[in-house]
């Protein structure tokens, strides 16, 4: 409670800049982010083997349940 | 122990301390101390990030659930490939290219310096205990099985760590996460492979006996809020969880933070995904393997050797005739799983009775000696906690053994130093510049965090030890993490939401932290759904809040 308190009483000041050296893709945007294609297509192909390896995983987990159990 | 096990976890420990630290490079700036200036690959990241979540908890108390409870407890993870695609194209991005060093940075820029304040302040104290409470798992398990002092087995765990985090920063934390999860996974799979090998019957026949007591029962689909693992609580509830844990916890945060690009960065978070299900079914189909292995082989009727020989100095004679009805017990319950093998047809469900009826004969035994335990020493048992490291310690051999608790070793480092690590981080970040000195020069904040980093270290020490004698603390201190989570997560949600200002924000949180406390001790529901409502309720607090009083509530 005291430090709800204690964060209640805060000055509500706007963001300052960081003061000391930022990394080099800390100044730009999200949406500027350097981003090569490669990095795209890897996200795109690792989550078409998330999703395959998610559904063999939990369908053998589903088998073993109706096969084993009573 | 045997010497050459020892020997194992020693050269392990080194190593991981050694080339932790040979490996970070630029420490000397806060950015590479803190972000290894966004260098990392984005298997190095996927793999820490795994590694931090996989604690000694995990490796030591999971294969006991799994031997106790089965295979349900799986559910609860359902929600992370879901959370982890989400993450990807939502706060990630945002976090990675916002120029923080913290989560909660971000929304001092999104709303206000007290919101950012309050949010850090809360991961502090949180992460902070249960630093605590992750190093006293193992280290009670490993007092209690080798018979060393507990301060000596937290230190054990707890010195190696804070060195090597203290040194390297997050890059000597990300480099041992790698070899941590490489050797977890090796000891899981080694495991397998001798408890396969050394079973009395043939994987179908342990796979029988195994259902025959509901221990391949994973998924429940009943909607049930009072029952804690149904696939809903998994798919729903841990959804949330996970976005929580995963999107604003700054021990996760900081891993994918450190990554080289936004893809990168997205692309480690997948890997979790990728991994999680199948590695936590491999954790607690070992703990099914040991309970069949253990229809054949006869346990001890106490696991926690310690507490064992509390009740036979206490209550020696009361203590011999309960083993001795465990032992007629345990040979009628083993010709029982025979049967089981053996039977086909109408006779496997005839046998299935049987063994089931033993069984339960066999947990009213003990039962009566966990009761005796809870009367002798004053304190819950958590014998669950001692089955895995009992069966590691007695049944596998020489060699083995040493990898398994080198691994256990690797596992609490690994969460503990990623701890320590965002802990610091948040502790000279959004506390020490934010509010006390901003204009210092890298080195001086480096000294800072390097100081942070022993701080907590020792801090997790000291709590690690009271922990461990008040075995409900650590359920405690994970109730009041729940608290925490999902109105964290409610926050960074609404600050996605066009028009959100900061009053909305932090008086939805606190109004969130309370919804979560009145269901956490006012009703039944279980503790996965208090994510989904601590999100959902400062969502509906935060919005209309910020739509019609705007900024001015302190004003009006």
């Amino acid at each position: 409670m005291t430090a709800l308190a204690g964060c209640l009483t805060l000055p509500r000041t706007v963001q300052e800049p960081l003061a000391f050296p930022a990394p080099e893709s800390h100044d730009v945007m999200p949406e500027e982010i350097p981003n090569d294609g490669s990095d795209n297509s890897r996200f795109r192909t690792t989550l078409i083997r998330v999703i395959i390896v998610q559904v063999v995983a939990l369908g053998l987990l589903l088998l073993l349940q109706l096969r084993y159990q009573p | 122990m045997h010497w050459i096990n020892w020997l194992i976890v020693g050269a392990y420990v080194v190593w991981v301390v050694v080339d932790g630290i040979r490996k970070s490079k630029d420490t000397d700036t806060v950015s590479g101390y803190f972000l290894a200036n966004k260098s990392l690959s984005w298997w190095v990241v996927g793999l820490s990030v795994m590694a931090t979540q996989l604690s000694a908890v995990t490796m030591i108390g999971t294969p006991g659930q799994g031997a106790t409870d089965g295979m349900r407890f799986i559910q609860l993870y359902l929600g992370l490939p879901l959370a982890m695609v989400i993450l990807g194209v939502t706060i990630v991005p945002l976090l990675h290219g916002a120029g923080v060093y913290t989560a909660y940075e971000y929304l001092e820029r999104r709303f206000d310096s007290r919101t950012r304040s309050l949010t850090s302040f809360l991961f502090l104290i949180s992460r902070g205990l249960s630093a605590g409470a992750i190093m006293a798992a193992p280290g009670v398990v490993f007092s209690a099985v080798f018979g060393i002092p507990l301060v000596w087995a937290v230190a054990l765990i707890g010195i190696p760590t804070v060195i090597y985090t203290m040194i390297g920063g997050v890059q000597a934390v990300a480099w041992a996460d790698v070899k941590q999860m490489v050797l977890i996974v090796i000891a899981l799979v080694a495991i397998m492979i001798v408890l396969i090998v050394k079973m009395p019957v043939n994987p179908d026949e342990a796979l029988r006996i195994a259902g025959a007591t509901g221990r391949l029962e994973v998924f429940d689909f009943s909607f049930d809020l009072s029952e804690r693992y149904t696939f809903w609580s998994g798919v729903i509830g841990g959804t949330f969880l996970m976005l929580s844990y995963f999107g604003t916890d700054q021990s996760q945060v900081q891993r994918y933070l450190a990554a080289k690009s936004v893809g990168q960065a997205k692309s480690s978070l997948l890997m979790s995904a990728y991994w999680k299900i199948p590695l936590q079914a491999l954790v607690l189909m070992v703990g099914v393997g040991v309970f069949v292995y253990y229809q054949f082989v006869r346990p001890p009727l106490l696991y926690n050797p310690a507490q064992e020989a509390a009740v036979m100095a206490e209550r020696g004679p009361a203590y011999d005739a309960l083993q001795n009805d465990y032992a007629e017990a345990f040979t009628l319950r083993q010709e029982a799983a025979q049967a089981v093998a053996d039977a086909s047809g109408d006779a496997a469900t005839a046998a299935m009775d049987v063994f089931v009826a033993r069984e339960a004969n066999i947990q009213t035994i003990r039962g009566e000696a966990l009761a005796m335990v809870e009367d002798v020493t004053g304190e819950a048992s958590g014998d669950t906690n001692y089955i895995f490291p009992r069966f590691v310690l007695s049944e596998l051999p020489i060699g083995l053994a040493g990898i398994f608790i080198a691994g256990v070793f690797a596992a609490a480092m690994s969460s503990i130093a990623a701890e320590l690590n965002a802990l610091s981080t948040a502790s000279v970040i959004d506390f020490y510049r934010r509010w006390m000195k901003p204009d210092a020069d890298d080195a001086h904040y480096l000294a800072v965090s390097k100081g942070a980093t022993a701080f907590w270290g020792l801090f997790a020490c000291v709590v690690a030890t009271y922990a461990a004698t008040l075995g409900s603390l650590i359920e405690v201190v994970n109730r009041f993490g729940s608290f925490f989570y999902g109105s964290i997560l409610g926050v960074f949600l609404l600050a996605m939401v066009p028009g959100a200002k900061a009053p909305g924000a932090f008086y939805g949180l606190i109004i969130g932290m309370g919804a979560v406390g009145f269901v956490a001790f006012g009703t039944s529901i279980e503790y996965l759904w208090q994510n989904v409502i601590g999100a959902v309720v400062v969502l509906l607090v935060g919005v209309p809040l910020s739509r019609f009083v705007g900024d001015d509530l302190e004003g009006s």
